[in-house]
């Protein structure tokens, strides 16, 4: 048995889990779904900044876009700070492509204007 | 990074998200201490941000003593009693370059207050009307002036507001009439309703006093006009509204008690 609170949304469901993935106490199908792929293989997405070359906004704020392995955290975080960030980027493009191999990628979160 | 090995003081949201952040960017957060006996921040905070990266939380604790010269070289923690009293021959020193203080926050008001506009003891911040104009004409209030937002998309949202109505204000007369709120809330904003402007499109935001599952409605002169059920309020999770005065049946000529209600469902 294992106690987890949801992460999903605010509600902050307190789930049970049993040997079986089965999940007791969530309020929605979301939060069921997170239990078991927190038990399993859990995935967050993850926010940092990336240098750009830019003299007006020397970082990015940078986001995966979508879910990450959490064991592939610190090696997407490895990866952002060696990138730097070239020329006008507009909010949403790629940053980096299938970042640390998790087949996600690292997007802007902002935009950096033309100098 | 500023910091290579800290210590944060306070379990609140911005000290366990700053726990998580100097981890993620490479610092080692010591650990999160935190006075009181109940960790201050939201639970999914507490997981997310702590239990993730196994950084320790440590309840009843609190810093007493700062080291160093030039720079922080060490901080003592020591336990505190229910009185949140140093308990002696708990203390403990710890080796650190940084001290990060995540102890709350309280509206800044002096300018407010300078210009006579009245405060809320509740919110800590001025009276405002539903276009966050304070009791001081021509003087308006948004963000983290006007009340502490647990997010920044409600701070965003009340300066756009609020500057809009600014830039439409015109000194005309105002008829404010106040919201009562019962017991159960811990603050409603805004605290009044000015019939002379627009009421159609009234942002409300309240948390209510306790952690609890709620039926709030509004009550025009007695007369139940709105309600809304909620499963889970809690004091650090505020809540927001957008209504409609004028269909609910506020009246612009002739005064109406206006009332918030909120009943724990059990």
């Amino acid at each position: 048995m294992t106690n987890l609170v949801c992460i999903v949304c605010p509600n902050s469901c307190k789930l049970e889990i049993d040997e079986n993935l089965n999940v007791k106490g969530a309020l929605c199908k979301r939060g069921e779904a997170f239990a078991k792929t927190e038990l399993t293989a859990p995935m967050r997405t993850v926010t940092t900044t990336v240098k750009t070359d830019s003299a007006v906004m020397p970082v990015l704020p940078v986001k995966t876009d979508g879910e990450i392995p959490k064991s592939k955290i610190f090696e997407l975080m490895r990866a952002a700070a060696s990138v730097t960030a070239k020329g006008a980027v507009k909010m949403g493009d790629i940053i980096i492509r299938n970042a640390a191999g998790t087949g996600v990628n690292l997007v802007a979160a902002a935009s950096v204007p033309k100098e | 990074m500023p910091t290579k090995r800290c210590v944060i003081l306070g379990s609140g949201d911005i000290g366990l998200i700053m726990a998580r952040r100097l981890t993620l960017e490479g610092a080692e957060v010591e650990g999160v201490y935190e006075v009181k006996s109940t960790p201050s921040g939201l639970t999914r905070n507490l997981h997310q941000c702590l239990k993730d990266f196994n950084i320790p939380l440590h309840l009843s604790t609190t810093v007493t003593r700062v080291f160093g010269e030039d720079r922080l070289s060490a901080v003592e923690v020591a336990e505190v009693d229910d009185k949140m009293r140093p308990i002696a021959g708990t203390e403990r020193i710890i080796e650190c370059d940084a001290l990060i203080l995540s102890v709350g926050l309280i509206p800044e008001n002096e300018l407010a207050e300078t210009l006579a506009a009245a405060l809320d003891k509740k919110t800590k911040g001025p009276l405002v009307d539903q276009t966050f104009m304070t009791t001081a004409e021509g003087i308006f209030s948004a963000g983290n002036a006007l009340h502490v937002n647990d997010l920044v998309d409600y701070v965003t949202e009340s300066a756009r507001l609020a500057g809009g109505f600014a830039a439409e204000y015109r000194p005309s007369e105002r008829k404010l009439v106040e919201i009562k709120a019962d017991k159960n809330f811990l603050y409603v904003v805004p605290q009044y309703i000015d019939l002379n402007k627009d009421i159609t499109k009234t942002v409300v935001y309240f948390r209510s006093a306790s952690d609890m599952s709620g039926r709030f409605s509004i009550e025009l002169g007695g007369q139940e006009v709105f309600s809304k059920k909620y499963r889970a309020l809690r004091p650090p999770e505020m809540e927001r509204l957008e209504l409609d005065f004028e269909k609910l049946g506020l009246k612009r000529d002739e005064p109406q008690n206006v009332e918030f209600k909120l009943e724990v469902i059990k």
